[in-house]
């Protein structure tokens, strides 16, 4: 077997496979010293090919009051994975007390949510308040807010001691 | 054998209608090599509170939040209560 390295090609082997016994780098990245996968770079270098995954990210997020009415969550838990231009977001969070009137907004989305309407969407899969069902982030914006079946964003005091886990899916 | 953690905020993006994220970086260092990272990420909304905020995020929306801005992304948000 042999493996040749040149500018044009990178790296080929004569086998037409290339092993990795841990991490691979690409886009000039440090591979990961942990485990075993592929390390992107820190900041996407975004490809136009639409069978070329550009993009790997995971972490953790803090979901907040976006209503104006000052609330502040507890007990949050909140974590993030994008995987190339999809963003899969959850969290969990007592919403307080309160007698605000104002349409709830949940802010602080990891990524901002891309404009077109059709590919966005979310849902709660713990919560005990009845009128919550869905999670919908806004188009072009980093907020969504909780609704209920027919598709009407709550009011913070329908919401009022709920405890909720959202979950956001969408497009960047 | 030393290990430490620095916490560095490594993105600030600014999109078209002022929304500005930021990502910090948690870095596990052992003998100054990195080992580990973590990240999370923050979204600040044009005219958002503030408190709390680092510095360098603070004056960035500050220069970012015109009036223009924060009107045409409060119609945007109104905008999308409809949808």
């Amino acid at each position: 077997m042999s493996i040749v390295l040149d500018g044009t090609n990178g790296i080929t082997t004569n086998a037409g496979t290339l092993l990795s016994a841990t991490t691979i780098g690409v886009g000039g990245t440090t591979p990961s010293a942990s485990g075993a996968g592929v390390s992107f770079p820190a900041t996407q270098s975004a490809s136009s090919d639409a069978n070329t995954l550009d993009d790997y990210e995971e972490g953790t997020w803090t979901p907040a009051d976006g209503s104006g009415a000052g609330l502040s969550f507890a007990n949050i838990q909140a974590q993030y994975t994008k995987i190339g231009r999809m963003v899969f977001a959850s969290a969990t969070f007592d919403f307080p007390s309160t007698a605000s009137t104002a349409t709830n907004s949940i802010s602080g989305l990891p990524f901002t949510v891309g404009t077109t309407s059709g590919y966005i969407g979310g849902f709660i899969t713990n919560g005990n308040v009845a009128v919550a069902v869905r999670f919908r982030p806004g188009n072009n914006s980093s907020t969504g807010s909780i609704r209920d079946g027919s598709g009407t964003a709550q009011t913070n005091v329908a919401l009022s001691s709920g405890a909720f886990t959202i979950n956001a899916v969408y497009m960047v | 054998m030393a290990f430490t953690e620095t916490k560095i905020i490594d993105q600030i993006t600014v999109t078209e209608n002022g929304i500005v994220l930021y990502r910090e970086a948690t870095r596990i260092l052992k003998d100054g090599e990195q080992i580990a990272q973590t990240y999370h990420r923050t979204s600040l909304t044009p005219a958002q509170d503030l408190t709390g905020q680092p510095a360098n995020v603070v004056a960035i929306c500050n220069a970012a939040w015109t009036d223009a801005v924060v009107a045409a992304y409060e119609a945007q948000v109104a905008a999308n209560a409809t949808v």
